[in-house]
């Protein structure tokens, strides 16, 4: 009876142990996100639009929590933004956008300034926010200077990648 | 040839042959270094015949009592380990049945949730976002290592070139927003 009994729960925890290997992996790529990222240079007066073609966009797959990191590198400025998905409640998710933009103003030689900020924003699935990194002018029209807008968007990243 | 001292022990002792001892018998009647040693033999015999027997009844006894005791106590073999009996009560049986299944199960349970982990998302009223995540980044990355596309790489990072004759200026803080700046002209 003893022998029966260890071998039955031998038996029973390694069928436990290799579902929970497979379920962990189908787990893991079921949760799995892709974020879209579009972004626009604006010129002096003209609104940000982006484009609706998935192919001019950059494709990044990752998991809730895990960042995607973006560096936009220019003459005078270099942005470096972290994107941070996370579960939220009511299946939305939380975006932390952590972001360094270091710059150099035209008019001040040899000066560089640092501006470190973190933003976040609840969104849910399928939806686009948009990130200014260099925030937003009053009077764009104005000005002669560019500036810059992401848009975000976050997918299932099943969802994107049927035919693979 | 004169006989050695064994066989005419032997011949002493009537152990030898009836041609032999005829032999010997006429050999003796000739030769006087013979008759000497065999006058030596029968002296000992005689004596040894004559000493006391040791008495052996208690030494004897003693060790047929001890025979006689190992014969009557019990003997203990032990058994081989998985052929042993054990009787267990059915109701015990069952309670311990009961509780390794309960036990494996938690087990099971909560090693699943280990690997899924945890997070907690608590917004300060001083407006910043704290963040608690109770799961291992490194079994996470064990576990994007082990997807089997490497053409899919999961997380990084990517580098935007920005045109080099746009020149861009800090115009406020950041914005994070789910709606396009409206105005923005």
């Amino acid at each position: 009876m003893k022998r029966s009994l260890a071998l039955f729960l031998l038996f029973l925890l390694g069928m436990e142990a290799s579902a929970q290997d497979a379920d962990t992996l189908e787990f893991q790529i079921d949760e799995a996100l892709q974020i879209n990222i579009g972004y626009r240079l604006l010129s002096p007066g003209e609104m940000p639009v982006f484009s609706e073609d998935p192919s001019q966009r950059t494709q990044i797959p990752t998991f809730a929590g895990n960042p995607v990191t973006i560096w936009l590198k220019g003459t005078n400025v270099i942005i470096h933004a972290v994107l941070t998905p996370y579960p939220s409640s009511g299946g939305k998710l939380l975006l932390l956008a952590q972001c360094q933009v270091w710059y150099s103003e035209p008019s001040v030689e040899n000066e560089v300034k640092v501006l470190s900020s973190y933003k976040s924003i609840d969104l849910a699935l399928g939806e686009k926010v948009f990130f200014y990194p260099l925030g937003v002018p009053d009077e764009m029209h104005n000005s002669e200077l560019f500036n810059i807008a992401l848009e975000i968007e976050i997918t299932s990243y099943q969802d994107q990648n049927q035919d693979r | 040839m004169c006989p050695d001292l064994h066989t005419l022990s032997a011949y002493l002792d009537g152990e030898v042959a009836v041609r032999w001892a005829q032999e010997i018998e006429q050999h003796l009647a000739q030769c006087g270094t013979c008759r000497t040693q065999l006058q030596r033999l029968t002296e000992v015999k005689e004596t040894l015949s004559r000493a006391e027997t040791p008495d052996h009844s208690l030494p004897k006894q003693r060790v047929w009592t001890r025979i006689q005791l190992d014969q009557e106590a019990p003997t203990y073999s032990a058994a081989p380990f998985m052929k042993r009996r054990v009787n267990v009560p059915l109701p015990l049986a069952a309670a311990m049945v009961t509780v390794l299944l309960v036990m494996g199960f938690a087990l099971a349970f909560f090693s699943a949730r280990a690997n899924v982990g945890t997070m907690k998302i608590t917004k300060q009223p001083s407006g910043t976002t704290e963040v608690l995540l109770q799961t291992s980044i490194k079994e996470i990355q064990q576990i994007l290592g082990s997807l089997e596309s490497p053409s899919v790489q999961f997380g990084g990072e990517v580098v935007i070139p920005l045109p080099e004759d746009a020149a861009f200026i800090m115009t406020g803080e950041p914005i994070l927003t789910r709606d396009r700046i409206q105005g923005w002209r």
